[in-house]
């Protein structure tokens, strides 16, 4: 079966205006995006220019708008999108370098701002063990570690295409994966920083971060999530402090 | 010229943990990692199960499906247990210092890691949850959930942001600068803007990955294409063992993604044309065999047409009789990848799989503390060395123990001697050549397309070098190769633009993997004639 993907082609000498190109590509029931591109750059346009590296989608490299939702472009069957022509764009409200290959610097210079790295002055085992987490607290931050840095849910944000100052869903996610770590003790200076007007307050609960993350992590409710932690803790109700929920060890 | 005291390429959990470990001893350190891909995009990633170290937080339960009500602290693991396991599963042929130092060493950088904020799965004690892995007598693989190799990449990024390391993400690794038989750092391409530049640097560390791309079918990223060790035989290092593959028998049906052991561990069968289970017929253990027999033992079924398949070339992989709850909780990715790339829903239908090129041991030879031993000023850490620690087959879980303990060990070998070490100019000619290496490639004249070379190169590999080798066939392969590379000085890029040029990138890969498969393919014929002797 034959199928055409329809590509906008940002030109080398940083045209902003794309042109848009139709390619014809042969695919089977197990053919996906990802291969689809891959032919074309192969046997029919060298000049395409995207990014790939694992296939499998764990590495968040492929990321890109296929007709009009954002998807890894490696684990989308073409078969499955039921059209017989496929428009591929790259992720919406990033830089564009080149054809489908945006400008990552930005994206995570806003990851780095979450401090994405464990704060705790919590004692550690002396004998150099690890220190304990209940199984409910590990699954309490599953989810959101789960994020593969695709960049799918804030480039599907609004706000974020108009205010490029946001830290969108994948960065606040990020700092709700330490916030919600019961081993991490700054929680304090990270709701600071999500709690400025380039933070949480800016989301409008859309939800499209939600719907496109190919992980399946609720976005929008960790930004919520987020919002009550600030709320209670101005109020003097939260319990923001590092919570001690761990068994005694048998 | 850019100058870094330490320059470490490739930013995968081997070179992120090298990098952390100078950092960390010697703060005042330059250290810069160069990559071709963003750190969090790298290979490491995709390994899904755990790392394996005798913490012994699990007990050894009755094999099949462990009740979460049996894990409790026991004592019954050790060091010994774990390095009699890694030797028993590697032949008897691993490097016994190497063996010694990754075991030994294996529960702290787990714990390390751990206390860097890991997010690893927990028992009810609130321990590192461990659980059984194929070749080890106890429950030995710390996991968190099945995405084991994205949890530990991404937690050693963030001590990266932690410490401020300096990251060139995106550039290509073109050569490696030796001269007295000192590495001086190297040269590398800026995908981005199409630039050429010179990395001076007091010591230069390769962490650039496997080759398993060379097979058409194989776990790895597209992006395992060798790099480094094209760089390292180009500069004149004798890459070793690059024969050495290991094979994991449930590779998807010509995708080649690994799922988990733990689904033969666990109960799942496997069945051939017939729809029998047929392991029992080749090994006691049944399904519960080691990997690399298991992989024989499909190949041996598949030879005697008994495959499925359109091209006969698969058998199933059969989990409908496990409780559905076990399947979603422990490997949510037999369902992900059943139905996103097959369409299929593995409660109800057969999975097909095929033996898998899954672990390239071969690599830059190195002793335990990753320094390569030709040329001084450098090192190899993770899938591109090969200090022998495998043997013939990597342990379950050894793979990311050892680019954890050996990133490890190597950075902090670098941290002590860098105070005394001043930088050595970089051969006069090196941008130059660099240069025009790019230019050539640019400039080709032909008909033909790299892809083409690619794909020939790829289904030839995966049919001569698989899970069963033939003299004859391997032969073949040698000179095949050597077509191809003729081949490939026949192509010409569409792309001429230094603009973000991804088909020049495909290119430079292509070259890499043409120069790796004439040396793996080489090796396998000695290996073999070595053998019948």
């Amino acid at each position: 079966m034959n199928v055409k993907i329809r590509v906008p082609r940002y030109e080398a000498n940083g045209a902003i205006t794309p042109v848009f190109q139709t390619y014809t590509v042969a695919i089977t029931p197990t053919t996906t995006v990802l291969d689809a591109l891959n032919q074309i750059k192969g046997h029919q346009d060298g000049t395409l220019a995207f990014r790939r590296s694992c296939r499998s989608a764990m590495c968040g490299s492929c990321g890109v708008m296929v007709n009009g939702r954002n998807r890894l472009a490696c684990n989308t069957r073409v078969a499955e999108l039921n059209s017989s022509e496929v428009s591929v764009n790259p992720l919406p409200g990033f830089p564009v370098i080149r054809d489908l290959v945006v400008d990552w610097d930005p994206f995570f210079a806003k990851d780095a701002v979450m401090l994405p790295y464990l704060i705790s002055d919590q004692t550690r085992p002396d004998d150099g063990t690890e220190r304990l987490q209940s199984p409910s607290d590990a699954r309490q931050i599953d989810s959101p570690s789960s994020c593969i840095q695709c960049g799918c849910c804030s480039s599907a944000c609004p706000v974020q295409w108009t205010n490029s100052e946001y830290y969108g869903p994948a960065a606040l996610t990020r700092s709700y994966r330490f916030v919600e770590d019961s081993r991490d003790t700054a929680v304090k200076a990270r709701l600071d920083i999500v709690g400025t007007e380039t933070g949480v307050w800016r989301c409008h609960t859309i939800f499209n971060c939600t719907s496109d993350c190919p992980k399946g992590i609720l976005n929008t409710e960790n930004i919520q999530a987020l919002k009550r932690k600030i709320m209670l803790s101005r109020l003097g109700l939260g319990r923001i402090e590092v919570r001690a929920r761990v068994p005694e060890s048998a | 010229m850019i100058q870094h005291d330490v320059v470490i390429v490739g930013s995968g959990i081997a070179g992120m943990r090298c990098a952390l470990e100078i950092k960390r001893q010697a703060p005042e350190a330059d250290v810069a990692l160069v990559s071709k891909l963003y750190p969090v995009r790298s290979p490491s990633v995709i390994e899904r199960g755990g790392v394996a170290a005798a913490l012994g937080n699990v007990l050894q339960a009755a094999q099949g499906i462990i009740a979460p009500s049996r894990q409790h602290r026991s004592t019954a693991d050790s060091v010994e247990s774990h390095m009699g396991d890694t030797l028993a599963y590697g032949g008897g042929t691993g490097d016994a210092a190497a063996v010694a130092a990754l075991c030994g060493e294996a529960p702290q950088v787990v714990y390390e890691l751990e206390h860097m904020g890991a997010p690893f799965s927990r028992t009810v004690e609130g321990r590192i949850a461990q659980v059984a892995g194929a070749g080890h007598s106890n429950p030995r693989l710390a996991y968190a959930a099945d995405r084991t190799g994205h949890a530990i990449l991404h937690t050693l990024y963030g001590e990266l942001v932690r410490y401020g390391i300096k990251i060139y993400p995106e550039w290509f690794l073109l050569s490696l600068l030796v001269e007295e038989g000192a590495a001086r750092g190297i040269t590398a391409l800026d995908i981005r803007s199409g630039e050429v530049e010179v990395f001076n640097a007091k010591i230069t560390v390769f962490a650039t990955g496997s080759y398993g791309r060379i097979f058409g079918i194989t776990s790895d990223a597209q992006s395992s294409t060798g790099d480094g060790l094209a760089a390292a035989s180009r500069a004149g290092i004798a890459l070793k063992g690059l024969d050495q593959v290991g094979f994991h028998p449930l590779g998807l049906a010509d995708l080649g993604f690994v799922i988990s052991e733990r689904a033969l561990l666990d109960g799942g069968y496997l069945l051939n044309s017939a729809e029998e289970r047929f392991m029992g017929g080749y090994s006691a253990l049944a399904e519960r065999a080691p990997l690399a027999d298991v992989s024989r033992a499909i190949a041996s079924e598949i030879a005697a047409g008994r495959g499925v398949g359109a091209g006969k070339d698969h058998v199933w992989l059969d989990v409908r009789h496990l409780p559905a709850q076990h399947v979603r909780e422990h490997f949510p990715h037999l369902i992900e990848f059943a139905q996103d790339y097959l369409g299929l829903d593995p409660f109800d239908a057969l999975i097909p799989v095929q033996p898998t090129a899954h672990a390239t041991l071969g690599g830059i030879p190195t002793d335990v503390n990753g320094r390569v031993a030709d040329v001084r000023r450098f090192y190899a850490v993770g899938a591109c060395a090969n200090n022998g620690v495998h043997g013939a087959a990597p342990l379950p879980g050894n793979e990311l123990a050892a680019a954890l303990v050996f990133g490890r060990r190597a950075g902090a070998a670098i941290a002590k001697q860098l105070g005394e070490k001043s930088f050595l100019s970089v051969p006069a000619e090196a941008l130059a050549t660099a240069k025009t290496t790019i230019k050539a490639l640019l400039n080709q004249k032909g008909t033909g397309r790299a892809a083409t070379v690619r794909e020939q190169l790829l289904s030839s590999m995966s049919a001569s070098n698989g899970v069963q080798r033939h003299y004859d066939a391997l032969t073949e392969q040698i000179g095949r190769v050597r077509v191809l590379r003729n081949d490939f000085a026949g192509t010409a890029l569409q792309d001429k633009g230094t603009l973000f040029n991804t088909e020049l990138v495909e290119a430079l890969e292509v070259a890499n993997m043409l120069e790796i498969s004439e040396v793996a393919a080489s090796a396998a014929v000695e290996q073999l004639a070595a053998v019948a002797a």
